[in-house]
This record gives C-alpha cells, sequence and structure tokens, in this order.
C-alpha cells in the first residue's frame, strides 16, 4: 500500500503539490493526471524517494521512505520508479543492461535471462538486443527503460509517462496489454502519470487528478463520471475537471481564425 | 575487447580523443620521418635511419605512457557511480546494496585490464620500455580518483594511504621488490574499500542540495549552531524539526554559515601534496637544481609560494570583514595595532617566517632540493590551515567591519 501524508512540495518560491493525501490499495493500478507543470512528475518522484518533500511523508508498506537506512533499502526492493528521462548506460547492450538491472532485484538467473528475452521479443527489440544502447533511436530506448522497470518484477511500479518519449504504436500496444495483465493481478500496485485519457480508461482501477498543485479528485472512471457530472467517454470527463475553461478557450481561438 | 575499450575509453569525454592522439603519436612519426627521407631523398642513409632510431623510441616511450595513463584514468572514471551523477542518482532508486555488481561496469579491475597491461607491455618491450613505467602510468591516475572516491564517501584514512602511496610508486622505483609491492598493496587497499565506498553511495540519497536532506539539514544544524540556538517548529521528533524548517522558505532565508576545514583534512593534505610534488621534483638530478649553496632560489621559491598562500587565506578572511580602521585611520589615531582584527595576520606572518626558517635549516643540512623546495612551502600551508581563528570563529567574533563580501554580491547570501 502507497500512503502520501499532508505532502507539500516547493521548487523555490513556486509551490507544485500541496496538502496532498492519497491512499493506493495493494493491486491498484492508478493513472495520475493533470495539466503539464501541475505536479504529477513531482508527486511519483515523492513516492520514489527521489525527492524529500519539505511536509508530509509518504509510506510504503508501513514504511515510511528514508526514515531508516534498513526501511529505505527495503523498501527500494519493492518498489521500481521509471522517470521520464531515465538514465540508460550509453555502451552497454539492452540485454546487459537488463540482466544487471534483474540481477539488482535479486531475480533468480535462468528466470532473468528468460524474461529479457521474452521482453525484448515483446518490444521488437531481438534484432537490437545486443547493440550499444546509445546506437537506438529515442522509441527503442524507451523501449528498454520501460522493460528495465518491468524486469525488475517489483510489486509497486511507479511509471512516469510510460506511453511518451517516442514509444511506437506496436510499442504502446504491447505496453497496454502488459499494463492490462498487471491490473488483473493483485499483488502488484501501479502508479502511472499520463496525460492520454484513452489509455486511463480501460486500465486504471482509479484516477488521481491534480490541479495547480491540488488534489481535485481522486476517484474511480465512474466516480468522477458522477463528479463532472458527464456521462461520456473519460476524455470529457477529464476535460471538465482538468481544465474547466479549455472547451471555451478553443471555441474563441477557432472563432477568431474565422475572423 | 574491441567494445570494452570503446566503453572505457569513450564512456567520458576527452578521454577518447586525447587517447587516440596518444596512440597517434607512434605512426605520426614514424610517417613524418618517411616523409621527410623521401622528400630529401635520404631514406635508405645510414646516417638518417641512425639519428631518426633515438627519436622513435623517445615517440613510442610518449605514446605508450600517454596511452597507459588514458586507459588508467578511463578506467577510473568510467564505470565508478562517483562520477556520474545520473548513474548515481538511478542507484539510489534501486537495492543496490554496494555488494551487486554495478550495472553500468565494474569499477575493480578485471581480466580485460590485464589484457591491456599485457598488450601494452609487450609493446614497451619492443621499444626497451620498462614494464613497471607502464604499471605506473596506468595504476597513478587510477588509484589517485580512487583515493578521491573514497574521501568523498567518508573514508579519509584509506583515501589518504592512496594519495600518498601513490607518489610512493615512482619515488620507490629504484628498489627492485618495493618497486612491486606498493602498486600491488595500494589496489588491494582500493579494492578492499570499494565496496564500503560504493554502500556509502547506496545508502546516501543524491539529490540536488534543494532537496537533499543530509545537505540542507547540515546547513540549518550548523547554521542553528552559529547563532547558538534551535528553532523547534512541529512535532517532537529531532529529525523532523532539522527536517521541517530545512526548506523553503528557510533555506532562502537563513545565512550560510562558513565551512571550517575539517582538521584531519588540514594536516593531511599539506603533507600529500608536499610528498606528491617533492616525489615528483626527485627525478630531476640535483645538479639541474639552483643549487642551496650557490643560489638563493630556494629561498626566494618558500617565500613567494608561502606569501601567495597566506594572502590567499587574509583574501578569505576579509572577505566581508573589513578592518575597522583604516591605514590612514591608524596613522592618525596612533592606533597601529587593532588586535581583534590584526589576529588574522598572525597566521599568514608565522607561516611566511617558518617557510623562510625551515628553507634556511634544511640548506644547512643539506637536504636534497627536491625537499628543500617543497617542504617549507607545505609547512607553510599546514599552519595557515590549521593555526586559528577558524574562519568561523572569526566571522563571529573578528573586530571587524561587516561590508558586502564577494559571496554577497553574486548573490549566494551572506556567509556567517
Amino acid at each position: 500500500m502507497i500512503k502520501v501524508v499532508d505532502l507539500v512540495q516547493h521548487y523555490g518560491v513556486r509551490p507544485v503539490l500541496r496538502d496532498i493525501n492519497i491512499e493506493i490499495a495493494e493491486g491498484e493500478v492508478v493513472a495520475l493526471m493533470g495539466p503539464n507543470g501541475m505536479g504529477k512528475s513531482t508527486l511519483l518522484a515523492a513516492m520514489a524517494g527521489v525527492l524529500w518533500p519539505q511536509k508530509g511523508y509518504i509510506e510504503i508498506d508501513g514504511k515510511r521512505r528514508r526514515q531508516t537506512v534498513d526501511d529505505e533499502l527495503a523498501i527500494r526492493k519493492k518498489v521500481v520508479y521509471l522517470p521520464d528521462h531515465p538514465w540508460l548506460p550509453k555502451f552497454n547492450t539492452a540485454r546487459e543492461f537488463l540482466l544487471s538491472v534483474g540481477r539488482l532485484y535479486s531475480i533468480e538467473p535462468t528466470r532473468l535471462m528468460e524474461h529479457v528475452q521474452r521482453l525484448l521479443t515483446l518490444f521488437d527489440l531481438d534484432a537490437n538486443g545486443d547493440q550499444a544502447i546509445d546506437g537506438l533511436s529515442n522509441g527503442q530506448k524507451k523501449k528498454v527503460a520501460i522493460a528495465s522497470a518491468l524486469v525488475t518484477e517489483a510489486p509497486i511500479m511507479l511509471l512516469d509517462e510510460p506511453f511518451s518519449g517516442g514509444l511506437d504504436p506496436a510499442g504502446m500496444f504491447a505496453l497496454k496489454a502488459v499494463m492490462k495483465q498487471l491490473r488483473d493481478r493483485s499483488d502488484v500496485t501501479v502508479v502511472m502519470a499520463t496525460p492520454v485519457p484513452e489509455i486511463v480508461e480501460g486500465l486504471a482501477d482509479r484516477v488521481i487528478i491534480l490541479r495547480n498543485g491540488e488534489l481535485v479528485a481522486f476517484d474511480t472512471p465512474d466516480g468522477l463520471r458522477k463528479l463532472a457530472n458527464v456521462t461520456g467517454p473519460l476524455e470529457e470527463v477529464l476535460e471538465h475537471l482538468i481544465d474547466p475553461k479549455g472547451a471555451e478557450n478553443i471555441s474563441q481561438y477557432l472563432e477568431s481564425r474565422k475572423k | 575487447m574491441i567494445r570494452w575499450l570503446k566503453r572505457v575509453f569513450f564512456a567520458r569525454p576527452l578521454i577518447g580523443p586525447v587517447s587516440l592522439v596518444c596512440l597517434a603519436a607512434l605512426p605520426g612519426f614514424w610517417f613524418v620521418k618517411w616523409l621527410f627521407g623521401y622528400t630529401a631523398g635520404v631514406l635508405n642513409s645510414p646516417y638518417y635511419i641512425e639519428q631518426m632510431a633515438g627519436f622513435g623510441y623517445a615517440a613510442a616511450h610518449i605514446s605508450l605512457c600517454g596511452i597507459s595513463i588514458m586507459y588508467g584514468l578511463a578506467r577510473a572514471l568510467a564505470f565508478h557511480p562517483c562520477f556520474d551523477t545520473e548513474y548515481r542518482t538511478w542507484l539510489a532508486r534501486t537495492p543496490f546494496s554496494g555488494r551487486q555488481p554495478l550495472p553500468a561496469g565494474p569499477a575493480h579491475l578485471v581480466w580485460q585490464d590485464a589484457v591491456v597491461i599485457i598488450a601494452l607491455t609487450a609493446f614497451g618491450l619492443v621499444y626497451s620500455m620498462s614494464p613497471y613505467r607502464i604499471v605506473v602510468c596506468m595504476f597513478a591516475p587510477y588509484l589517485f580518483f580512487h583515493a578521491g572516491t573514497l574521501h568523498v564517501t567518508d573514508n579519509k584514512g584509506a583515501s589518504y594511504v592512496l594519495y600518498c602511496g601513490v607518489p610512493c610508486m615512482w619515488y620507490f622505483s629504484g628498489h627492485e621488490i618495493l618497486r612491486w609491492c606498493i602498486p600491488t598493496l595500494l589496489y588491494l587497499l582500493a579494492f578492499i574499500q570499494l565496496p564500503r565506498c560504493l554502500r556509502f553511495i547506496a545508502e546516501y540519497n543524491a539529490q540536488p542540495a534543494e532537496a537533499s536532506p543530509p545537505a540542507v539539514s547540515e546547513v540549518i544544524r550548523q547554521t542553528n549552531e552559529a547563532l547558538g540556538n534551535r528553532t523547534t517548529v512541529r512535532g517532537t521528533d529531532a529529525g523532523e524539526n532539522d527536517l521541517a524548517i530545512s526548506f523553503w522558505p528557510y533555506n532562502r532565508l537563513a545565512p550560510i554559515a562558513a565551512h571550517d576545514f575539517p582538521r584531519i583534512d588540514a594536516i593531511l593534505i599539506p603533507i600529500a601534496l608536499t610528498w606528491w610534488v617533492a616525489s615528483s621534483l626527485s627525478f630531476i638530478p640535483e645538479d639541474e637544481f639552483l643549487l642551496p649553496k650557490t643560489s638563493i632560489a630556494p629561498w626566494i621559491a618558500s617565500f613567494v609560494i608561502s606569501l601567495v598562500l597566506s594572502l590567499g587565506r587574509l583574501l578569505k578572511y576579509m572577505s566581508g570583514c573589513s578592518s575597522p580602521i583604516n591605514l590612514f585611520g591608524r596613522v592618525a589615531t596612533l592606533r597601529w595595532i587593532v588586535p581583534g582584527f590584526d589576529r588574522i595576520v598572525i597566521a599568514p606572518l608565522l607561516a611566511l617566517g617558518s617557510a623562510v626558517l625551515a628553507t634556511t635549516v634544511m640548506a644547512a643540512c643539506g637536504v636534497s632540493p627536491a625537499f628543500l623546495y617543497t617542504v617549507p612551502p607545505g609547512i607553510a600551508l599546514l599552519l595557515l590551515l590549521n593555526l586559528g581563528p577558524s574562519l568561523h570563529v572569526w566571522r563571529l567574533t573578528g573586530a571587524h567591519r561587516l561590508v558586502p563580501g564577494m559571496a554577497s554580491k553574486a548573490g549566494i547570501g551572506t556567509e556567517i
């Protein structure tokens, strides 16, 4: 379980998150949505222990992040964090990197090698799996990064915009299929930031909506429909909740172009 | 093996290109030799061949030494997380404990390194180059940078043994047994300490200073100590209090405490530095030095170096803290000495005096020029780093006038 309590984060004088309180149950897939620059990545980074919040704290399975060395190392074994721009070793091959990440998470070697091969096949990296990562395209690098998160078999996955960053349709389809499978599992918790409502619709058990650093809503897609008083697709619901003036701005702009 | 070399040499900028330049030195020389010989029509002249042979050996030695140094440097920097912030940050998010293999590559030496050393040694033997020289050229930068990683990961004892041990490799190069023992023992020390260094990195949350609890809370702790108080904001847990006041806006508003040099560094840095320079100068034949009996060069060298160091300390102390009365004021009021302010001059004067005195004593004792030129400035540096008042005490208790210092002008904040 992930528990975020009274979380406050500033960057310099700019408040990014204000008094965020969230509880995510084990086995849930939660989507984190909101306009750009409103704290999605910051919230994920705080959950991942990358940021130390100015106020509040994060608990993972009852243990506070960065409270004691032993607790923190125990949490790190359970959590994998995929940032928007992940670090990848330039001159290692994708296979070498995935194997070394798996070893960090103490995956049994035979199973690890099989899993790595399956991941390379899944993301269509069979032909490039044994060449240096530096020579791969941006989309392929993104696939390697996603595979490096999946290979850990960590029960808690924090993914920052996994569907963006040059992923091709095949990659998106593969990742979506993996996510769907993870959603059906009760032992894997996923929190992912994504700006794409279509992806959220079929994947997320619950959706967190952030606006101006505040928690606007944290509910199931149906709950959000009730909250927004909209019966249409989730895109429409999110438009109402995330950017109520968005539709008005669009129509104003289009009108001005007509003139 | 080619991929290994590519990984090692091109993991950090500049090292690869410089290594390629070193590698090109020898074929470059042979090409130039051929070109000159061919254009002058003396390519097969025995005199020309004999003349060029000596230059060929020198070019080979320079090339091999250069490649060895670059390989040692590359090997130290390529895979160690201390030298790559992104890598270190990434590791800090994983269950890495310092015992598992490093994902980017091994920081300790492996069989590929042995292949490189053997290849370079074999090539060196063709040009009558001592294998020991290859080993020293490779191990010196490798061990020096490892010493740096141990230093920043709070293992100062081992780091200073390495810092001081590296020059021993060339200082004792004339000793048949000792010269092989020194690099072996130093590498063993670095190898044994490596897991501890990596564990420190694993347990330390590598973050920008603004977000990092250890760095910021340390500043706040020092500030509170400097102010003689302890601000409590909320809760009862001590750590929580520290962290609660560590961040915005407090980290912007709080004055920055002046850092005193840790005592161990203040003592060991001058010693290590002196040993490095002295052991390097020991290669220069004595008759090429300006001999002390016939010249005042050692005194001039000691005085000038000590003076520069002393002025450096004075500038640091006087940045933001001016004399309460300027020179004309002192003359006019007949207050030649202002004890509360002028005490900062005592250490520099003592350092200068000690350096000159040490030069005189050492010259009288017939100490070798390598040490005669280096030990007196080393003594001066030792005194400057250790004699009081400490910067922290001076900023708080000195009889000075507070003026905008360099830090304030740069908008960094006011040191106290």
